[in-house]
């Protein structure tokens, strides 16, 4: 008896396998639904928490992210990406816009982009693709 | 005459268990869909198809395991690296990845990282990668999918038929006939599970898969990140180093598969899914004449002194093939091994065989394409 269950187990394994390959989508939308599958926000910046329409960009402000892993840390960021909803390339010539009265930002044509204002030192890592321009603000607790 | 009508008996019943393998291979690089975007890619298809059906049937007919698994298996490897450069230039115009690529969240999910993100996972429900959970090439969810998959129905033996990796360090421990470095500590194997703490404690205090950031060889070979300031160039350093060193000089040196074996964190934690695997390398006690050819020939150290694979064997077939007296055999868990050696192994064949042409054979696809666009 042992020996059959063993050797039936074995067989289906193969077909389990087939089976997962064949319907991964499925396993994939089981998946996507845990609990836990959702990106760290010191990756996706985090929920956004205000969009500004500021023709041709939409700029959204996310909510401020504190990362560690069990509650918050006592530095963190404020994530705020202007997404370009045109076709033309991003930062030409956006002049003095204000962001969430933070900083001050003025973008300039080849220059990818230029701080003023007085938050110019806690800005950190910008993101520069095509479509997007993303930048961190530093903040503390 | 007898020994032609075995030899005819032989092919005909090797040819029989092949074709289940061709239709999986059919089934799955097709999708059931034949039209092909161009000549290159039709080509592709029949070299690729061609290729992994002669492997299998080769492994019936011959008899050998490691022998064939090992050719089809550094080819997939160096053909995934051709397919996933060339992938990554088509979807955002470089190999090199920088900070836009990591807030966009555009970076592939590899394996490895799973090791690295089940404590976050846990503890505070994120997933501390930036790749996309559902979308695009190398999604989270369906890397966690075939991860889970692997672990399950393979264990280890991941490391020897679907990891896409693999092959390299499998490859180039073959280079040379003798070792040069001959005495290796066989506890050294032990300093991947070392590596798997390490890991996914640093990572789940820092809140970034610090093996990716710091350590993986493997950046040489599939995407690097870009050198804009002295921290990503030590990077970089670190990349190719790692890859050079652990991939390819000590591999050759040793004949080992140092980096799967030493410095892996997920064959590790495969490792620990060996115990619930179904099939096992095992040692019949009574055939075993203790020439140790097991122990010396194991590329994964992973054979121990009494001849007994352990739990970091990866089921690569290597000592089977070795072994004088045909004391090592694949088992099903559960049957006994002198019954059950030659079902264990077909089966175990079909199922891990299977994995390799699903999964890596896709991977070998895509790079095959690439080759014969640019050749044509």
């Amino acid at each position: 008896m042992k020996n059959f269950i063993s050797k039936f187990w074995a067989i289906l394994t193969v077909f389990l396998l087939l089976g997962s390959f064949l319907f991964g989508q499925q396993l994939q939308s089981v998946l996507l639904r845990a609990p836990f599958m959702r990106i760290d926000p010191s990756f996706s910046g985090g929920e956004v928490e205000r969009t500004i329409q500021s023709s041709p960009y939409t700029i959204l402000i996310h909510e401020k992210v504190f990362p560690a892993l069990i509650g918050e840390g006592d530095e963190g960021f404020r994530q705020i990406t202007i997404v370009n909803n045109d076709s033309t390339l991003i930062c030409y010539n956006l002049d003095n816009l204000v962001v969430d009265s933070l900083t001050t930002v003025r973008i300039i044509e080849n220059k990818p982009i230029v701080f003023v204002g007085g938050h110019t030192d806690t800005i950190r890592e910008v993101g520069l693709s095509e479509k997007k321009l993303i930048f961190r603000i530093e903040e503390r607790k | 005459m007898e020994n032609r009508y075995k030899t005819t008996g032989k092919t005909a019943r090797s040819i029989l268990a092949t074709l289940p393998m061709f239709l999986i291979i059919v089934v799955f690089s097709t999708q059931g869909n034949f039209a092909f975007a161009d000549t290159a890619q039709a080509l592709a298809w029949i070299v690729n198809t061609a290729f992994f059906t002669l492997i299998f049937f080769l492994m019936l007919y011959k008899g050998k395991t490691d022998r064939y698994r090992a050719i089809a298996f550094g080819a997939s490897a160096v053909l995934f690296a051709v397919g996933f450069m060339s992938n990554l230039i088509e979807i955002r115009g470089s190999i090199n990845y920088d900070t836009t690529t990591i807030y966009n969240c555009d970076i592939p999910f590899c394996h490895i990282v799973t090791t690295m993100v089940i404590i976050p996972a846990a503890i505070k429900q994120t997933i501390i990668f930036s790749g996309s959970l559902s979308d695009g090439y190398a999604s989270i969810s369906s890397m966690l999918v075939i991860v889970f998959v692997a672990a399950i129905l393979l264990g280890r033996a991941f490391c020897s038929w679907g990891c896409f990796y693999g092959g390299w360090d499998d490859a180039t421990s073959r280079i040379k006939s003798r070792p040069v470095i001959k005495r290796i500590n066989q506890s050294f194997k032990y300093f991947s599970f070392a590596m798997l703490i390490l890991m996914a404690l640093w990572s789940a205090e820092s809140l970034v898969p610090q093996y990716c950031n710091w350590l993986c060889p493997f950046k040489a070979v599939t995407e690097g990140e870009k050198i804009v300031d002295a921290t990503t160039l030590i990077k970089n350093i670190i990349f190719y180093t790692l890859f050079i060193a652990l991939c390819i000089v000590l591999p050759i040196l040793t004949k080992k598969r140092i980096q799967c074996a030493t410095f892996c964190p997920m064959g590790a934690l495969l490792s620990l899914f060996n115990k619930i695997n179904i099939f096992e390398v095992a040692l019949d006690e009574d055939k075993c004449k203790k020439c140790n050819k097991c122990v010396s020939k194991c590329p994964l150290m992973a054979i121990n002194k009494d001849h007994k694979p352990s739990m970091t064997c990866a089921k690569c077939g290597k000592c089977i093939d070795n072994c004088p007296s045909e004391a090592l055999n694949y088992r099903i868990r559960g049957t006994s091994a002198k019954v059950s050696a030659s079902t264990a192994r077909i089966i175990f064949l079909h199922l891990a065989y299977s994995f390799m042409v699903i999964f890596l054979g896709s991977c070998a696809y895509g790079g095959l394409t690439t080759i014969f666009r640019l050749i044509f």
